[in-house]
């Protein structure tokens, strides 16, 4: 969103300073810097353009070896900005590392943008007030689904989150459980994150997710086999059930040795376990480092090579895959599955919210897609502060977790152009704003850690900032009633099918984007066939 | 030599035909498996399947030329062929006697490989359509000089018949245009000095800033270092003043010392001091083949490391090249003061691409459906592109000649990479493009035939044969390759060449892998959705003209005052 630098609070401004052209090193242009306390402005002397950057998605600061110029110095941004500043002075460049290190990872969250006065959101969303905000409630969702009925029903167990922090405050549970043997399945799991619905398919056949058991080399738990025992009698269409450990079957076994691991196959009745093999968040985090060199490195001429090394599309693949798996299982074998993973809220949100978006229509809809995220992202504690790193806290808890599934939806659109009610830009904005801090939706790591922080109170939200900008963001595409957007989807997951996210990973290099998007022509076309339609309205009124 | 004397057995029965198709429903590749009876004809292996109360009776039809590689695989429980297709098909024929199999083989090699062109297809496909002359004579070029030159007086270029009987140069066209001031006998002496008698003409002029494209192939300098005064003049000539003419050579500064041992070489700085040399590589048809072979292994086997096989392809490494070295032309003749010379050895293949991409980026009209066929009537066919030897076999196969190289194959990659970074400025689709591959390798049409204008005179194709224009003029027909989306851009194009915005082209090298529906039916909403929006126009046009008629009645009568208005 442009702002006006007279209303900016700007603490310095730095001069003669060089902006390098990042695929031609040769075109420099010349401008100032200002620092304000939200963002570093560049504007260029003579275009006069402006470049806003927010201090929180900044993603590294990087001083590079001094030229005869001065003391270059590379920003790269969480939305994928590269900027090559060549700053005369020496001094100017140590207060802007200064400033930037201070400014661009608080150390708490009040600290965050999205708790700061913000006239131009107050300006653009006053009609819809803070307190008044979209907030999502999880029981609609499942009533939805047709719950609570005689298979499932909802607890509040975990009202005050006393058995397990990281879930939501009401959860669906098969309706046959006593509460005993939940709180005993609880501790049984890995931080309490017990086996609860995700989402029920019309066949009967349920997702659930949890994290994996603290079952050490032999250890059991009684009410947790009995637990899986009434999940599986909830679906009469099928004798067993599926659970799926997300992660390589390596990994799961590394985990043995303290205390955690994966179910005993002997000791559950009629359940088929099956390793899929998603790596960790610390192999995705590399592999997006290495993705964001190689889109960088624009004049490389072994992109594809480079690309190969990144494994990044193996890893979008693996997650399809897996997401393909839960699909066919639950709508072609009307068996359910329980999915987990370690915690159960990185791999297992990815999978089960991709498997829920192609198999439920309604989720392709952009109220749907919202619903999905809090639910299986916000609601069920996938950690974005720390795997978006908004706070100076662990850095290796940073992962592009949710950006994956993000991308893993943009593969499913190439595939299916008519299925989805919200388009390519959705998602970008999306992921700029999961790292922006602007608005208080994806801060926190769980539902409890938002409430205490008085985000709903506090701050805006992102989706009511969506829904003014909603023209943006529709798909010209969509046709509603299709084969694609009114049943499950089948992505092909062969790997030519995969493509490299230019519009993300090069977002803002003119150079390699092209020219004439046909997306932006087609959203364009029906914004003017929709103008025309109402102007002749009033024609036919007047007349 | 008749089609039935290779033909020893006409029809076998309990065949078993495999073939990979799309399930729709399940968006996956199953094998299909059928049972029947095959068939062979002179230009046709025909399947037909059993007939059965379930299923309806079903027909494949391959065309013989369309076969670009047979594999028998014979053992003691198994007689199978499998026939690659050169548009990258892939069939499994169950024979039930190894002598079947053996005998059809032998038949199929040699009716896939007949070399003779009057037994093509195309000959025998006189009743398609009718012959349209007019569509055989699309391409004249008195209108491309009027197009260049719209004031004839003050070009300085003219036509020059000197090639009328094909003599001088038999690859090219009996008419080309060339600078005013030069005649005839020096043309003559300028093709003596050129491999195969290609002295330079004219291939595209720049109206807007009078710079312009000249094509040749190289000079036969020699090892005794030969010059040609005629041909030095040529270029001196077509220079005007205030422009810097560059020779743009094809082909690697390294090779130039053997490609003189050999008799050819290059324009030299003493002799054509006006004429700057620039020498950039492009892969030769021949390595470019290798290259094609290497991308569709890529995606019919694709299995492991799918984007490192696709680079090691070099496809595209060669379509970066390509848009690379035409974007530097365009560049250099619409902002600067360029015109250029291009060719590599014999000016047949990557001449013909690079100068003609540089005009699709300069020249709007090239971007019309008309101006595309134009200009590969220009600069392909009457340019003497050798289709007949480029495209004997496609992805699977090779002559032993090694005549084999798809660079047309790889301009057409080039424009559909310019049609997806420029989705409203071509009006032709990529469906166009695919329809022009398809009629390539294997066609009903005469256009393609043989290797240039001599050739496809002496076999009379226009008066034996359809031109592939006129399918394409086909009212029915040219509604599929119109882009709906298309709008008139009178500006020269910049396309991107990082290979990141670059892509495969999935729709033609991987058409028999992936579900094309969710894809068709998003193109049918694009036009639903132009519709929509002209009906909405043509709607408020004639309710405002309605309202224009009222407030001039109201007027008329008295009860609105016009000063209101």
């Amino acid at each position: 969103m442009k702002l006006d630098l007279e209303e900016s609070n700007v603490i310095t401004k730095i001069e003669n300073v060089q902006l390098e052209d990042r695929s031609n090193s040769k075109i420099k242009t010349a401008g100032l810097l200002y620092l304000t306390i939200s963002h570093l402005v560049f504007i260029e002397t003579n275009s006069k353009r402006e470049i806003w950057i927010y201090y929180s998605l900044i993603n590294s600061i990087e001083k590079l070896p001094l030229s005869i110029n001065g003391s270059p110095i590379l920003i790269r941004t969480k939305h994928f900005l590269n900027c090559l500043f060549i700053i005369s002075k020496e001094r100017d460049c140590q207060t802007l590392v200064q400033v930037l290190n201070q400014y661009s990872r608080p150390t708490k969250y009040h600290e965050l943008l999205c708790f700061r006065e913000n006239s131009h959101l107050k300006k653009l969303l006053d009609s819809t007030h803070k307190n008044n905000q979209q907030i999502y409630h999880l029981e609609s969702e499942y009533a939805r689904m047709g719950l609570p009925n005689n298979k499932w029903t909802m607890t509040n167990l975990n009202s005050d989150y006393q058995i397990c922090d990281t879930y939501p405050n009401v959860l669906f549970v098969p309706a046959s459980v006593e509460d005993k043997i939940l709180q005993s399945s609880a501790n049984f799991r890995s931080r309490g994150r017990l086996p609860v619905l995700s989402y029920l398919h019309p066949n009967g056949a349920s997702l659930t997710r949890c994290s994996q058991p603290l079952s050490g080399f032999n250890g059991r738990c009684d009410e947790d086999e009995q637990l899986l025992q009434h999940i599986l009698m909830t679906n009469e269409n099928s004798k067993f059930m599926y659970v799926v450990d997300t992660r390589p079957k390596i990994n799961a076994m590394a985990n043995k040795a303290q205390g955690k691991g994966y179910e005993n196959e002997t000791n559950y009745k009629n359940i088929q376990f099956h390793f899929i093999g998603i790596e960790n968040i610390h192999v995705m985090r590399n592999s997006l480092d290495k993705l964001v060199k190689c889109a960088d490195s624009s004049s490389n001429s072994s992109f594809l090579t480079e690309l190969e090394k990144t494994e990044w599309l193996k890893h979008i693949k693996a997650i399809i895959d897996t997401s393909v798996f839960l699909v066919e299982a639950i709508n072609d074998q009307n068996t359910s599955v329980l999915v987990h993973c370690s915690d159960g809220w990185d791999r297992t949100a990815q999978t089960c919210a991709l498997a829920s978006l192609l198999l439920d229509p309604y989720y392709r809809s952009i109220h749907g897609f919202q619903v999905l995220i809090e639910k299986e992202w916000l609601l069920f504690g996938h950690k974005f502060s720390h795997r978006c790193g908004h706070l100076f806290e662990n850095d290796k808890e940073i992962s592009p977790i949710f950006s994956q599934f993000l991308e893993c939806v943009w593969q499913l659109q190439l595939q299916f152009p008519c299925a989805f009610e919200f388009n390519e830009t959705y998602l970008i904005k999306l992921h700029e704003h999961v790292y922006s801090c602007q608005f208080g939706t994806f801060i926190g790591n769980c539902q409890k850690e938002r409430n205490d922080l008085k985000i709903n109170e506090l701050t805006y939200s992102l989706w009511d900032y969506f829904q003014s900008k909603i023209y943006d963001f529709i798909n010209p595409l969509y046709i509603p009633n299709s084969v694609y957007s009114n049943s499950v989807l089948r992505p092909d997951t062969r790997i030519f099918s995969f493509k490299f996210w230019r519009s993300l990973y090069n977002r803002f290099d003119s150079t390699i984007n092209h020219s004439e998007k046909l997306i932006d022509s087609l959203s364009m076309l029906s914004y003017n066939t929709s103008s025309l339609q109402e102007y002749s309205k009033l024609l036919e009124k007047v007349n | 030599m008749d089609f039935m004397d290779l033909i020893e057995m006409p029809r076998v029965d309990h065949v078993k035909v495999y073939r990979q198709i799309q399930n729709y429903e399940l968006n996956q590749l199953v094998t299909q498996k059928l049972f029947g009876s095959l068939n062979l004809t002179s230009h046709h292996l025909i399947f037909i399947t059993q007939t059965d109360l379930q299923k309806p009776r079903e027909e494949i039809w391959i065309v013989h030329s369309s076969i670009d590689s047979l594999e028998k695989n014979v053992t003691e429980a198994k007689f199978q062929l499998m026939i690659k297709c050169k548009n990258f098909q892939i069939y499994f024929v169950d024979f039930p006697t190894a002598y079947c199999c053996n005998s059809i083989h032998k038949s199929l090699e040699s009716l896939s490989n007949l070399t003779t062109e009057n037994m093509k297809l195309p000959f025998f496909c006189q009743t398609i359509s009718k012959i349209n002359q007019e569509d055989w004579n699309f391409y004249s070029i008195e209108k491309s000089y009027k197009r260049f030159f719209p004031n004839e007086d003050s070009s300085e270029w003219r036509i020059s018949e000197i090639n009328n009987d094909f003599k001088i140069s038999p690859s090219y066209p009996k008419k080309v245009i060339v600078p005013k001031n030069i005649d005839d006998q020096a043309l003559i002496k300028s093709s003596q000095f050129r491999s195969m008698g290609r002295f330079p003409i004219l291939s595209y002029y720049h109206k807007k800033t009078n710079s312009f494209i000249l094509r040749s192939s190289q000079p036969l300098l020699g090892s005794n270092n030969k010059r040609c005064k005629e041909d030095e003049l040529i270029l001196k000539c077509a220079l005007p003043k205030g422009k810097q003419g560059y020779v743009y050579d094809l082909r690697d500064a390294s090779i130039l010392k053997t490609a003189v041992s050999k008799g050819g070489g290059y324009e030299t700085e003493v002799n054509y001091p006006l004429w700057k040399r620039i020498n950039k590589h492009m892969d030769r048809f021949d390595q470019l083949h290798i290259s094609y072979s290497k991308l569709i292994d890529a995606c019919v086997n694709s299995s492991t490391q799918f984007f490192y096989k696709l680079d090691t392809s070099a496809w595209f490494y060669n379509i970066r090249q390509a848009l690379y070295l035409s974007f530097l032309i365009a560049d250099e003749i619409h902002n600067k003061n360029g015109c250029f010379l291009i060719h590599g050895w014999d000016g047949l293949d990557n001449t013909l691409l690079i100068s003609s991409l540089a005009q699709i980026l300069l020249d709007p009209e090239s971007r019309t459906l008309d101006g595309f066929i134009d200009l590969i009537e220009r600069e392909w066919l009457h340019a003497g592109h050798p289709f007949s030897k480029r495209y004997f076999k496609s992805a699977f196969g090779i002559t032993p000649q090694k005549q084999e190289g798809p660079v047309f194959v790889l301009f057409l990659d080039c424009v559909r990479q310019l049609c997806e970074q420029f989705c409203l400025s071509f009006e032709f689709n990529e469906d166009f493009l695919i329809m022009l591959f398809d009629n390539l390798y294997t066609s009903e049409y005469g256009t393609f035939l043989g290797n240039n204008q001599n050739e496809r005179e002496q076999l009379l194709v226009s008066s034996r044969t359809v031109s592939l224009w006129t399918y394409v003029k086909n009212e029915e027909n040219i509604k599929k390759f119109i882009n709906p989306l298309y709008k008139i851009n009178d500006d020269v194009i910049w396309p991107s060449i990082f290979t990141q915005s670059l892509s495969l082209w999935s729709n033609l090298f991987l058409r028999f892998q992936i579900n094309s529906k969710p894809n068709d039916e998003a193109k049918k909403e694009i036009v639903k959705l132009v519709e929509t929006n002209l009906q909405v126009k043509i709607k408020v046009e004639k309710l405002r003209n309605e309202l224009l008629e009222l407030q001039k009645e109201a007027i008329d009568a008295g009860v609105l005052n016009s000063e209101n208005y």
